[in-house]
C-alpha cells in the first residue's frame, strides 16, 4: 500500500502526485503564486503591454475617476487568478480590498437582484473598516439600523450607541461595529435562504437606494481618509449567473450598481456581452475583456507564446519527466487554450498512466483523455447547431444570425473568445468532432 | 469481501476499481464522478462500505431524503470522514419517483448543484458522486460549471455481459483483435499498438451508446491496420466486423450490410467458413437483412451460420440458442408460427439449463416468446412472458436500458392488442424515455416508438399528438 504526499504547493515528482499539482481553482495565496504563477497577457492579448487586469488595477488607483468596471472572461480562463494576483498588489501597496464571492454569499440560482450586491458592499465596507480601524460615524450605522429595526434577530438598541442622534460626529465602538457585523451576517443568511426575506429587504433597498447610497459613500470615505486609499471591491462569480439571472442584475438598473464612489469591479458572463442589451449599459461601466490564452492569431497562423506560456504553467507543477513531449503539446494544442480543460485531460492521462503502472504520461494516455473530453464536451451541442460552428470555423462570423445559439455556444465554451477582440473560433475538439461528421474539409 | 483492486476489479472494472481506490484514500478534496448502473455502483462500492468513508444511498431515501440540501447536512453531521460516497446520486436530480419510471430530471436541482460549486468546494472534502451515464449527461449539459471541476471521471461497466437485442447479432470475442506475430518494425508494433488503444476506446464509447464517436475510433483503427497488417488480414476483418456493428446499431443497415460483406470475404478466405468469427457474421448479415425486410435472405444467412455453430459449439451450447432464438424471429416475420416457436422453445430449453433463468440472454428469450404469443393472437401467454422478461431486465439491466426499453414497448403492444389504450400509452411513455435518451430522437427504434404512440393516439381519438408522434417518426427516419 503506497502513501499518498498530502497536498502541498510543490511541483509533482511522480505520476501519483500529479492530481495534486493540477486544481481547477483559481490561485489565490502568494505562496501559490510564488510557485504556480506564470505571467501570460502577452500570450492572451499578442501585446505584453497590454492587458485588461493592469488598465483596471491603474484606474483604481486614480481617485475621483468613474472607476466601475465589467470584467468580461470565460469561465476557467484565468481570470479570478489574475483578480487575485492584481488584489495582492493592491494590499501590498495598503490598498484595502475585498473579494466578495457571489457564489458563496447569495443563493445565484435565485436571480440576485442589484440590491443584494449593494447589501454585500455595505457589509465588505464595514468588514474592512473594522479590519483596518477606520473610524465609523455612529450616524452611518443608524441608517443602516433603520432597514432593520424590526424582524431581525440581532438586536440593536439606542442604547448601544454612545451619542444620541444628532449629536454632533461620534465614532463608533468597535464592539458596536460588531454588532452590525453580526447583523448583517443574518441579514446576508435570509437573503440567502428565506424568500420573503429576501422580497422585503430588497423592497426596502429599493424604495431608499439614495440612503443607502449615503452609507457606502460614508463608508468609502471614512476608509479612504484613515487609510490615505480608496477601498476596492470585486465582485466574483456574477460571471457564472444565467442570461437572464445577468440581464436582471446588470440590466435593470446599471446606473444603481455603478452609482458608488469607490472602485468596483463586477465579473460579468462574457456571452451577454454580445446581447442587444449591452450596449445601452456600456456607458454606465468601464469594461474590460479577458481573453483566453490563445494558440494561433486571427489569420490562423501559429502563435508561438501561446503553447510556450502553456507549457511554463504546467512545468511549473510537474517535473517534465512526467509528460512526454508530444503528449503534452497535443494537450495543450486541443484544449484550446482552457486552462481548465487542459487540467483535466493531465488530470485522466496521468490516472490513465498510473493504472498502467507506467512513470510518465505518454501520447496514448493523452489521446485516450482527450477522447473523454471531446465526448463531454461536443454532447453539449444539439443537431441544429452543427452548421452553425462549422460557419464559426470557415470564418463566417459575420454570418451568423443565431445570437441565442451563439451565446449558449459561448458559455458552454464549444465556442471560445480570444484576443478581447470578438474574435472567437469553436473549441479545437470540436473541430475535430466538425471534420468526423463531414461538416469540414 | 474482495479488497480493492478485486471487486468488479478484474476485466474492465480493473483500472477504475484502481482509480476509485486511489481516491477514496487521497487527503485533498475535489469532486468526482463514478458513472455506473445502480448495480455496478453497489459492486464498486462494496469494499468501503466499512472504512472510514460517508457512505448515503439516495435510492435507499424518502423523498425527503434524496433533496440536495441532504448532502450538505451529511457533510456536517459527520465532518470527519476521508471521503464521502454518495450513490445513486441520480435519484437527487430526478423528480418523481423512480421506482416506477415516471418522473422527469429535476432541472433546478441541477442548477442549485451548480451553483453550490463553490460552497462544497470550500468544504475540502472528497466528494464521490456516484451516478448513471444519464445523470452524467444531465450534469454536462445543465451544470457547466460544476461538471467542469469534476477531478477525475470513473466508469464501471456491468460484470455480466450486455445481452443482445432480440436478433442477436454480438461478436463474440469482445476484444478487437490480436495481432498474429509477424516481423514488424519498431514503427509498425507502435502503431499497432496505437491502434489496439483505439479500438479499445472504441468499444468504450460503443458501451456507452456514442456510436459517432465509436465509429471514428474504428476508422482511424482500421486505417492502421489497413496499412501494416493489409485487408485481408483476420485482424483488420474484425473492424470491418465492428463497423458494420456500429453501422447495425445507428439502423443504418445497408451500410451495416457493406461492412460485414468486407468482413465475410476476409474470413471465409483466411479463417474458413467453419470458423466461429466466420458464423457470426454469417449471424449478423441475416439479421441486417431482417431489418431490412429481406426474410428470405435473412433465413438463409442464419442457416448458415446456425450449420457451423452446431458443429463447432455444439446443439447446447448457448450461443448455439442464440441462433435458434435468432432462427425463430425470421420465421415468425414470415408469419411460420409453428416453426417460430418450436425454435424459441428450443432457445429456451438449451439457456434456462446452461444460463438459469436469471441471465439476461435467457430473458430475451423470454421476450421474443411473449411477441410470438402476441403475434399468434395468445395475448394472456404473451403477457406471461413479458413480464418474466421484465422481471429480469430490470433487475440485472436497469430500467434505463435499451433492452428494458424493448420490454416496455412490448406490453405498449400488449395493452394496445387488447383495447386498453391508455395503458399503452403508459408503456410506450417510458419505453420512448429510455429511446430518446439513449439512442436518440433520430434513431429508427426511436422512430418506431413514435408511430406506435401515434397509432395509440389515434385510437383514443386525439388526433393532434397523433399527428406530432407522426411528424417525429418521419423525421427520425429521414436520413442525415
Amino acid at each position: 500500500m503506497s502513501e499518498y504526499q498530502y497536498r502541498d504547493p510543490v511541483r509533482a515528482t511522480c505520476v501519483e502526485n500529479m492530481y495534486e499539482a493540477f486544481e481547477a481553482e483559481p490561485l489565490d495565496s502568494s505562496e501559490a503564486m510564488r510557485q504556480f504563477y506564470v505571467e501570460t497577457m502577452a500570450a492572451r492579448t499578442g501585446d505584453p503591454a497590454r492587458s485588461p487586469i493592469r488598465k483596471i488595477e491603474k484606474a483604481c488607483k486614480r481617485p475621483r475617476e468613474h472607476n466601475v468596471f465589467l470584467l468580461l472572461g470565460h469561465r476557467g480562463c484565468g481570470k479570478s487568478t489574475e483578480l487575485n494576483r492584481m488584489k495582492l498588489r493592491l494590499e501590498a501597496e495598503g490598498r484595502p480590498v475585498r473579494t466578495i464571492q457571489c457564489g458563496l454569499e447569495l443563493q445565484l440560482e435565485n436571480k440576485p437582484e442589484y440590491s443584494d450586491l449593494l447589501i454585500l458592499m455595505a457589509d465588505a465596507l464595514l468588514d474592512l473598516s473594522q479590519e483596518r480601524d477606520v473610524p465609523v460615524e455612529e450616524d452611518t450605522l443608524r441608517i443602516i439600523r433603520s432597514f432593520w429595526r424590526e424582524g431581525v434577530r440581532t438586536e440593536i438598541r439606542e442604547e448601544d450607541f454612545d451619542a444620541e442622534t444628532g449629536a454632533g460626529v461620534q465614532v463608533a465602538s468597535p464592539r458596536l461595529i460588531k454588532k452590525f457585523l453580526d447583523l448583517f451576517v443574518e441579514v446576508k443568511g435570509s437573503i440567502k435562504y428565506n424568500q420573503a426575506a429576501r422580497v422585503e429587504y430588497r423592497e426596502k433597498l429599493t424604495g431608499r437606494f439614495t440612503e443607502w447610497l449615503t452609507v457606502l459613500r460614508r463608508l468609502s470615505d471614512g476608509i479612504a481618509l484613515s487609510v490615505g486609499r480608496q477601498p476596492v471591491l470585486i465582485f466574483e462569480d456574477l460571471d457564472k449567473l444565467g442570461q437572464e439571472a445577468a440581464r436582471d442584475v446588470f440590466f435593470e438598473h446599471p446606473e444603481k450598481i455603478s452609482a458608488v464612489s469607490f472602485p468596483v469591479i463586477y465579473t460579468f458572463p462574457i456571452a451577454l456581452s454580445y446581447d442587444p442589451g449591452f450596449a445601452a449599459i456600456e456607458s454606465f461601466f468601464q469594461t474590460a475583456t479577458f481573453p483566453m490564452l490563445k494558440l494561433n492569431n486571427k489569420d490562423g497562423t501559429p502563435y508561438p507564446d501561446g503553447p510556450g506560456t502553456i507549457r511554463d504553467i504546467v512545468l511549473r507543477r510537474i517535473q517534465p519527466a512526467l509528460i512526454d513531449d508530444d503528449a503534452l503539446n497535443l494537450m495543450i494544442e486541443k484544449t484550446g487554450g482552457s486552462l481548465r480543460d487542459l487540467f483535466r485531460v493531465i488530470n485522466d492521462a496521468a490516472d490513465r498512466a498510473e493504472n498502467r503502472e507506467r512513470d510518465h504520461v505518454d501520447l496514448e494516455d493523452a489521446e485516450r483523455a482527450l477522447t473523454w473530453l471531446k465526448s463531454d464536451i461536443t454532447r453539449r451541442i444539439e443537431g441544429k447547431e452543427h452548421a452553425f460552428l462549422a460557419e464559426v470555423c470557415k470564418g463566417n462570423q459575420s454570418e451568423i444570425k443565431n445570437r441565442e445559439t451563439l451565446l449558449r455556444m459561448l458559455q458552454a465554451r464549444t465556442l471560445l473568445e480570444y484576443n478581447g477582440e470578438r474574435w472567437f473560433n469553436v473549441h479545437p475538439l470540436v473541430a475535430d468532432y466538425l471534420r468526423e461528421l463531414g461538416y469540414l474539409p | 469481501m474482495s479488497g480493492p483492486g478485486t471487486l468488479t476489479g478484474s476485466g474492465p472494472n480493473e483500472s477504475a476499481s484502481k482509480t476509485l481506490d486511489r481516491i477514496l484514500r487521497r487527503n485533498q478534496g475535489g469532486f468526482y464522478f463514478l458513472i455506473a448502473s445502480p448495480r455496478a455502483q453497489a459492486a464498486a462500492v462494496e469494499p468501503y462500505r466499512d472504512g472510514n468513508y460517508a457512505v448515503y444511498d439516495f435510492a435507499l431515501q424518502d423523498a425527503e431524503g434524496r433533496r440536495l440540501i441532504q448532502l450538505a447536512r451529511l457533510l456536517e453531521r459527520e465532518p470527519d470522514r476521508t471521503a464521502y460516497i454518495l450513490l445513486n446520486f441520480q435519484l437527487a436530480l430526478w423528480d418523481g419517483d423512480a421506482r416506477d419510471g415516471l418522473g422527469d430530471w429535476n432541472v433546478d436541482a441541477m442548477r442549485r448543484l451548480n451553483f453550490a460549486r463553490d460552497e462544497l468546494i470550500k468544504r475540502d472534502r472528497n466528494l464521490v458522486f456516484c451516478m448513471t451515464g444519464e445523470a452524467d449527461d444531465q450534469l454536462n449539459r445543465r451544470a457547466m460549471d460544476f461538471y467542469d471541476y469534476v477531478k477525475l471521471f470513473v466508469r464501471f461497466e456491468d460484470v455480466e455481459e450486455r445481452p443482445a437485442a432480440a436478433a442477436d447479432v454480438r461478436p463474440v470475442d469482445r476484444s478487437v483483435g490480436v495481432d498474429v506475430k509477424v516481423d514488424f518494425s519498431q514503427d509498425e508494433e507502435r502503431l499497432l499498438a496505437q491502434a489496439i488503444a483505439l479500438g479499445n476506446q472504441a468499444v468504450e464509447m460503443y458501451e456507452a451508446f456514442r456510436y459517432a464517436d465509436a465509429l471514428h475510433l474504428f476508422e482511424k483503427q482500421r486505417e492502421i491496420r489497413e496499412q501494416i497488417l493489409g485487408e485481408k488480414h483476420p485482424d483488420t476483418a474484425k473492424i470491418y466486423y465492428w463497423i458494420g456493428y456500429v453501422y447495425y446499431d445507428m439502423g443504418k443497415y445497408e451500410r451495416a450490410v457493406e461492412w460485414f460483406q468486407k468482413a465475410l470475404a476476409v474470413q471465409e478466405e483466411v479463417l474458413g467458413k467453419e470458423h466461429l468469427d466466420t458464423a457470426w457474421t454469417y449471424n449478423s448479415l441475416g439479421v441486417a437483412y431482417e431489418n431490412m425486410g429481406d426474410y428470405a435472405r435473412a433465413l438463409e444467412w442464419k442457416q448458415k451460420a446456425l450449420v457451423v455453430f452446431e458443429k463447432v459449439q455444439g446443439s447446447n451450447h448457448p450461443d448455439t440458442a442464440k441462433v435458434y432464438g435468432n432462427l425463430g424471429i425470421v420465421y415468425k416475420n414470415m408469419g411460420d408460427y409453428t416453426r417460430a416457436l418450436e425454435w424459441h422453445k428450443k432457445a429456451l430449453a438449451v439457456e434456462e439449463k446452461a444460463l438459469g433463468k436469471n441471465h439476461p440472454d435467457t430473458a430475451l428469450t423470454y421476450n421474443n416468446l411473449s411477441v410470438l404469443y402476441a403475434k399468434m393472437g395468445e395475448y394472456a401467454q404473451s403477457l406471461k412472458w413479458n413480464k418474466k422478461a421484465l422481471a429480469v431486465k430490470e433487475k440485472v439491466l436497469g430500467k434505463e436500458h435499451p433492452d428494458t426499453a424493448t420490454s416496455y414497448e412490448n406490453f405498449g403492444a400488449q395493452y394496445a392488442n387488447t383495447g386498453d389504450y391508455l395503458k399503452a400509452l403508459e408503456w410506450y411513455q417510458k419505453a420512448l424515455a429510455v429511446r430518446e435518451k439513449v439512442l436518440g430522437k433520430e434513431h429508427p427504434h426511436t422512430a418506431l416508438v413514435y408511430n406506435d404512440l401515434a397509432t395509440v393516439y389515434e385510437k383514443l381519438g386525439n388526433h393532434p399528438m397523433a399527428q406530432q408522434y407522426r411528424k417525429k417518426a418521419e423525421d427520425a427516419q429521414k436520413d442525415p
